[in-house]
């Protein structure tokens, strides 16, 4: 081969590969995002490219079709853009964060326990299925077997949110018509009762029958969600710090607890999560209520 | 045919031709490319003239380019949705690895880039995009 061919063909070659490998470097999104390296938080709603620079990670995003969207706390990026707040998992339609109609009717999932927040409001077609309690967003309505089904590898994201960060305050207990359904949830509602509860699934009744509770999670990392054994998954709940407030709470979880073990907070791996709703009541007498508090002006 | 049919035949095809460019005035009106720069310049973007470009490199649109909040874009409007979409394609594969959109209103499109990189949070971009989507 002659040293002009061999040119020729390498020419055509990268022409033909040049625009292949410049789409390459392209990251799609639909709303907005968190980007890599401290980059400022990305706002742009609408579907939309970056070259570079962008967060890469996984258990935070969803599929949707071409694009990704972000389903985590953007707080925790560094938002300070409007937002909204949200109690335990639910699911986001995704037109909620892009605006776009066309989008309403792909629905992804959020597995962040406890409070958190996220840059928009469930869309007013899903009204029914949210019960708004003092500015919090709690989802009162049923999840597919798929949220199940992908739980174990999304509900890792608690991990990614184990630092402090501003999360919304919440000084009531969840409303009657709120279940924890989520795994992490569920050791969410367990733990903020008391750091010894025991919960057993399928049925489990917990209940906090005191005069007046105050129940107060304190700390610079506020409740943290890290990683560690006791939990199949590898999600477990850990309570940097739970003051509890006033000295006598009454705690009634023995209803329901039979074999297979049961959820212990701080204690051995618990059984696999139940399949639909487990039902974690708080009550407080009069007057009683539970607050989470972050420490140092940390409120979440 | 005669020259006086053919004349009126041609005139015929004149009306028809200019009653379907009306009604074309008209998707566009209803797609926001048409008023989207008074609508950034009332949002308080600032924005360029925007001159006629050549359409064949956004799938045969009728197109024209300028700047919006330092930003560069590209306004479109097709015919027909078949021809939307391929200008949707067209609009991507004109950008490269710079931060942009193609957003799709009506029968319009927008293709928005940050080329200079002065919008490093998005935010010139999210404007400028919903408000050629009518949603601000």
């Amino acid at each position: 081969m002659t040293r002009k061919l061999r040119l020729v063909i390498f020419t055509l070659v990268a022409l033909t590969l040049a625009p292949a490998l410049a789409h390459a470097k392209r990251h799609r999104f639909a709303g907005p995002h968190p980007m890599a390296g401290g980059a400022p938080f990305c706002h742009i709603e609408v579907e939309h490219i970056h070259g570079s620079g962008v967060a890469d990670n996984d258990v935070a995003f969803r599929a949707h079709g071409q694009a990704r969207v972000f389903v985590g706390d953007p707080v925790a990026h560094g938002y300070d853009g409007p937002k909204f707040a949200y109690f335990g998992a639910h699911p986001i339609a995704v037109g909620a964060f892009t605006h776009s109609h066309a989008d309403d009717d792909d629905i992804v999932y959020c597995y962040l326990a406890g409070p958190h927040w996220h840059v928009a409001p469930p869309l007013a077609t899903a009204s029914a299925t949210f019960t708004m309690d003092d500015g919090i967003y709690f989802y009162v309505g049923a999840f597919p077997e798929a949220f199940f089904e992908a739980e174990p590898a999304y509900a890792r994201i608690n991990v990614s949110y184990r630092a402090a960060y501003v999360r919304p305050v919440v000084v009531a207990p969840p409303p009657p018509a709120w279940h924890a359904s989520a795994k992490a949830d569920i050791e969410f509602a367990v733990m903020i009762d008391a750091p010894a509860v025991v919960v057993v699934p399928p049925s489990v009744d917990v209940e906090v029958g005191a005069p007046s509770v105050d129940v107060e999670v304190r700390g610079g990392a506020g409740i943290g969600i890290g990683a560690g054994g006791g939990v199949r998954g590898g999600v477990v709940i850990e309570a940097p710090s739970i003051d509890i407030r006033p000295p006598s709470i009454e705690i009634n979880a023995g209803i329901g607890i039979s074999a297979g073990g049961g959820v212990v907070v701080g204690g051995p791996a618990p059984p696999p999560p139940p399949r639909g709703k487990v039902k974690v009541k708080v009550k407080g007498g009069a007057g009683g209520k539970v607050k989470f508090k972050g420490g140092g002006g940390d409120r979440w | 045919m005669s020259p006086r049919a053919r004349t009126w035949l041609l005139t015929c095809v004149a009306m028809l031709a200019g009653a379907g460019a009306l009604a074309g005035c008209g998707d566009k009106k209803s797609a926001g490319s048409s008023g989207v720069r008074e609508a950034w310049q009332a949002a308080g973007l600032e924005v360029t003239a925007f001159a006629s470009v050549d359409g064949a490199n956004y799938a045969g649109g009728k197109c024209r380019a300028g700047k919006v909040a330092g930003l560069d874009a590209v306004l479109c409007d097709y015919a027909d949705d078949a021809a939307l979409s391929r200008g949707v394609e067209a609009g991507y594969a004109s950008l490269g690895d710079e931060t942009a959109a193609v957003v799709q209103h009506g029968r319009s499109i927008l293709i928005i880039a940050d080329r200079a990189r002065v919008d490093p949070d998005g935010q010139r971009l999210n404007r400028a995009s919903n408000l050629f989507r009518g949603i601000e």
